[in-house]
């Protein structure tokens, strides 16, 4: 039985300041988003990067929502690293679309590419 | 649950000691808000991985009727890696109902801690360490109506 799936996200990043736009299905074999986790190449890219995520067309997080709110170090364990929500967001091929704003922030190495790991899972609404 | 709503208020800082004053309004559509997270935003040529009381804020709700926090913001390192720093913010847990006036007051307050790390003036002549404006991010966690 399929009950997890760690669904990934790859936002590339051209340019200092670029603001990406993304979209996509969730799969569709999975009932709902658990949880979420925004991993960035270097950590200086984490100063006032942002990142917005719309799902059905219900707003998951506005415009200008922290990535370092979505995100921590490798010193986390891989279970503890998702950002969960309370929310039951219906997965189950629902669409998603969302901007990831870089912060533009000197010393960091362009192009490069943001990951944001959706975690789908199969449990039903409590 | 009929679903949260996540919503961000950035305010910007661009002189030492400033109050920044915070007045907005939560949209029609927000019944309680049951937490909230607050962040500095920028980068700074200081040598600790934390400065656990970057600036101090204070929030009214309903229209100063309900003044449910007064707490500090660090600032936290996301180049020098530790156990402090390896973190995720959590949540600082709130309970308050949106009522009729929706409307959030209260003030950001810097406090000087940019220069904790500069060198001790020791002439007229040096230079003052410059202030870098930077900004304040505020997530509320509410539920929607």
């Amino acid at each position: 039985m399929k009950d997890h799936k760690f669904q990934l996200i790859r936002i590339g990043v051209g340019a200092s300041g670029a603001s990406v736009r993304y979209t996509g299905e969730t799969d569709k074999s999975y009932r709902r988003i658990r949880g979420i986790f925004v991993a960035l190449p270097e950590p200086i890219l984490e100063y006032g990067a942002t990142l917005s995520l719309k799902v059905g067309g219900v707003d998951v997080f506005d415009d200008d929502h922290d990535v370092r709110l979505l995100t921590c170090g490798q010193g986390v364990a891989p279970n503890q690293k998702f950002f969960l929500f309370e929310e039951y967001i219906e997965a189950s091929g629902n669409a998603f679309e969302g901007r990831y704003r870089d912060a533009g922030i000197q010393g960091a190495t362009y192009p490069y590419e943001a990951k944001v790991f959706l975690w789908l899972v199969n449990e039903q609404e409590s | 649950m009929k679903g949260i709503r996540r919503l961000n208020k950035t305010i910007e800082v661009f002189r030492p000691l400033q109050v920044v004053p915070i007045d907005f309004r939560f949209p029609g559509d927000v019944s309680a808000c049951f937490g909230l997270q607050a962040t500095v935003v920028g980068r700074f040529p200081v040598d600790r991985p934390v400065i656990p009381a970057f600036g101090e804020y204070s929030l009214e709700f309903e229209g100063k009727k309900i003044h449910p926090v007064n707490f500090i913001v660090p600032w936290v390192s996301q180049e020098a890696f530790s156990d402090a720093t390896q973190h995720r913010l959590g949540i600082l847990p709130l309970a308050v109902q949106v009522g009729t006036s929706r409307m959030i007051t209260g003030f950001y307050h810097d406090l000087d801690r940019q220069r904790l790390d500069a060198p001790p003036r020791t002439s007229d002549l040096q230079e003052d360490t410059i202030f870098q404006p930077y900004s304040v991010r505020f997530t509320f966690h509410c539920y929607r109506v």
